[in-house]
């Protein structure tokens, strides 16, 4: 069982990035399931989707500690599931925070070795400030077993035809980071 | 046939096209609303005002031959009671399904009502999927069951199966022909001299639905390694106790959740040492269990709150003292509330930062609404809406919310019951939500005589649940042009002689607009006429 988290703000697109990981995972003939958060909490709310791919999946929630690999596209929002995380899962994590409305206080927000990555400035250079989570799925690439042509396949098919490319830059970028 | 990854309310939606339905009508709805979108694409759907509206549109639709459906959350219920409880009495024409959200965890909700108790004082069948495949399964499967027993059914859902992906097969549509038309007022007129034999034709049917649970194939069995441990159990609460206890337990899954049966809960129990109830927000199963003189745990060591985690039920049903079968009681209190302690995590040394509730988003027309309010430090009667956030810091600007069009009743009454407040309190309610039930709160404020201010919030779209088109908007969800609700005329038409519009932007003008109207001693509207920002960026 693979489980992974995606923790982010409201508007940051962790749907689209769970969707992206699925159709990795499906197309592989895995049983996949995912969780998302619509609604009043993309209101700039937390927000956390989660992924899970097996041999049968039973429910898409993952509990505190079983966590494989966290993504975070907000440096806050990953620090808030960091409990999720396995002692032995990795994390992926953007370096940017985004404040949080009425609190100043700056919060110890990167766990030791955690994969820390600038992906809004390399999505800000790929051509899109918007391919964040791009981004991240290639830092997380690195310690995934899928091929290139595999992550191409997973990408093209949940973005649409004219941001494929800028969305592929981002993630190629994001394996070099 | 073709599998992918789909989402709970793209499934049902799947399972309507291929069932042939033919008429779709909802009010948008946090977790319900993307069925009806997905409907669209293929079948003929709309935006009803209320969901009483969508209801009564349906069951109009199954009287007239065709399969009808429509969605809502589960407040969503509380508003199309009336039409269906009476509707269980007349039974359908075309079959009929409605499909109720629950919100376990209040995720986007102001309460987390079980609706299952409708099924029960409905006399209606109700279904509940776990996953997509089941609610697309389902879904096809209800409009059966609904013509078969002559009955509306109801398929219950909740947001995490609504809100979920998982792996579902498509089916082949199969094409519905309109049933016939045949004039018939016995079934059709409830009248009480009508009402009365449709009621016991009603507990036959629920005798007959009695039988038929006793052997549906949507109920099943799912044996463990171990008899110790035996769990009764429906919708995704199913599968977190299949995820906690694996094989550890065995499992009677309930794919019908209304009626219950006997004769394999008989069954299944004598199989097991230990009978447990999983089930998120009521007792509704134990109940039924412990009515027919099964011994089963569940909410003495289990919450009636929220949605369960795997390991909240691993503690609950694995801890020593519980799985040993002894008669310990629980301490119950314990365990009602699922919220975790703050504590830094043992792996990576972090504390949770304080918690990131939704905001209003940057730009926002409500900010200036809100911000002329709290200037003149006015008391507000506040309603459902991107517009509710208001009632969060920094401006905590909303003293009370209760359900949808509530606002503007309310605050007829406040002033019913103190006068003197009509000079500093308003009612605050966004465009779709007086389309909703705004109405008919501002046509009792002018005909009983207070002085209400009453502002509507029109942002041109119903953007809480995710930017439907509503009465007002222009264009329908098929995304035809229709004519535009005009809210001035409306509220003219209704009787309100002082309606003035505002920029909310207008600080000045909207400052004044509301001076003006706490002052005078008649009924007054302000609109505050502002699109959505955000939907103006995604166009
Ligand atoms: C009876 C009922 N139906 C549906 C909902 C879900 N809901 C919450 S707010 C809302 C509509 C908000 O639209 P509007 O009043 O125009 O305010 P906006 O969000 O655009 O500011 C809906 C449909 C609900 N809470 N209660």
């Amino acid at each position: 069982m693979t489980n992974i988290v995606i923790a982010g703000v409201g508007g940051q697109g962790s749907i689209f990035t769970a969707k992206i990981l699925g159709s990795l995972y499906m197309a592989r003939g895995l049983d996949v399931k995912l969780t998302e958060v619509h609604g009043m909490a993309q209101r700039g709310g937390s927000v956390v989707t989660m992924m899970k791919a097996g041999e049968t999946v039973c429910s898409p929630l993952v509990s505190a500690g079983e966590a494989d690999y966290l993504i975070g596209l907000e440096a806050t929002e990953a620090a808030r599931t960091a409990e999720l995380l396995a002692p032995q899962g990795a994390a992926f994590v953007s370096s940017r925070t985004i404040p949080i409305a009425g609190q100043s206080a700056v919060y110890a927000v990167h766990g030791d070795g955690w994969k820390v990555v600038d992906a809004l400035g390399i999505a800000t250079e790929a051509g899109n400030p918007r391919c964040e989570n791009a981004v991240l799925l290639g830092a997380f690439s690195n310690a995934a077993d899928f091929t290139e042509d595999e992550w191409e396949a997973a990408i093209r098919a949940n973005v649409k035809p004219n941001l494929a490319d800028v969305n592929l830059k981002a993630f190629k970028m994001g394996q070099s980071a | 046939m073709e599998k992918r990854l789909m989402l709970g309310n793209e499934a049902v939606a799947r399972g309507l096209y291929e069932a042939g339905c033919s008429f779709v009508s909802s009010y948008p709805g946090t977790p319900s609303s993307e069925i009806t979108k997905y409907a669209s694409e293929h079948i003929y759907a709309e935006w009803a005002p209320n969901e009483k509206v969508s209801v009564e549109a349906s069951v109009g639709a199954s009287f007239a031959g065709a399969r009808a459906f429509s969605a809502m959350k589960h407040v969503g219920l509380n508003v199309a009671a009336d039409p269906l409880f009476t509707a269980s009495y007349t039974g359908v024409g075309g079959g009929l399904v409605i499909a109720v959200a629950d919100d376990m965890g209040c995720h986007p909700s102001q309460n987390e009502q079980d609706s299952r108790h409708y099924a029960l004082s409905m006399k209606l069948p109700m279904l509940e999927p776990c996953d997509s495949q089941e609610c697309l399964d389902y879904t096809r499967l209800a409009f059966e069951l609904s013509e078969q027993y002559d009955t509306p059914v109801l398929l219950r859902l909740s947001t995490r199966v609504s809100h979920s992906r998982s792996v579902a097969a498509e089916g082949k549509p199969k094409p519905y022909d309109l049933k016939d038309y045949v004039k018939d007022a016995r079934k059709w007129v409830m009248t009480p001299a009508n009402a009365r034999p449709a009621h016991v034709k009603v507990e036959k049917r629920m005798l007959a639905l009695g039988e038929a649970c006793e052997t549906t194939p949507l109920n099943t069995v799912i044996r463990g390694t171990e008899n110790k441990i035996g769990v009764i159990s429906a919708g995704h609460a199913y599968l977190t106790a299949r995820e906690a206890l694996g094989d550890k337990a065995s499992y009677f899954k309930l794919g019908m959740i209304y009626p219950l049966p006997v004769g394999p809960i008989a069954e299944f129990a004598k199989t097991v040492d230990e009978l447990w109830v999983i089930e998120e927000l009521d007792d509704f199963i134990e109940t039924h269990c412990r009515k027919h003189g099964f011994k089963v745990r569940g909410k003495a060591d289990l919450s009636p709150l929220g949605e369960y985690t795997a390991q909240q039920l691993r503690d609950a049903i694995l801890a020593p003292c519980c799985a040993c079968s002894c008669e310990t009681t629980h301490e119950s209190g314990q365990n009602t509330t699922n919220q975790p302690q703050p504590t830094p995590d043992i792996h990576s040394g972090l504390c949770p930062p304080p918690p990131r509730p939704p905001v209003l988003c940057p730009g926002c027309p409500h900010w200036g609404s809100f911000a002329a309010i709290k200037k003149l430090g006015l008391t507000v009667m506040g309603d459902i809406g991107c517009y509710t956030l208001g009632a969060s810091p920094p401006l905590s600007a909303i003293d009370f919310c209760l359900c949808m069009g509530a606002s503007v009743s309310g605050l007829h009454g406040v002033l019913k019951a103190r006068p003197e407040f009509a000079k500093s309190t308003v009612a605050v309610i966004g465009d779709s939500t007086f389309w909703h039930s705004g109405i008919t709160g501002l046509l009792n404020i002018v005909y009983n005589q207070t002085p209400a201010t009453v502002l509507i919030l029109d942002n041109a779209t119903t953007a809480m649940t995710g930017h439907q088109p509503s009465p007002g908007t222009g264009e329908t969800l098929m995304g035809q042009k229709a004519p535009a609700a005009d809210l001035e005329t409306v509220c003219r038409g209704l009787g309100v002689q002082s309606v003035a519009t505002v920029d909310p932007r207008d600080q000045k003008a909207l400052e004044a607009a509301l001076t003006e109207a706490l002052a005078a001693d008649e009924p007054s509207v302000i609109i505050c006429r502002r699109s959505c920002v955000i939907q103006e960026v995604w166009r």
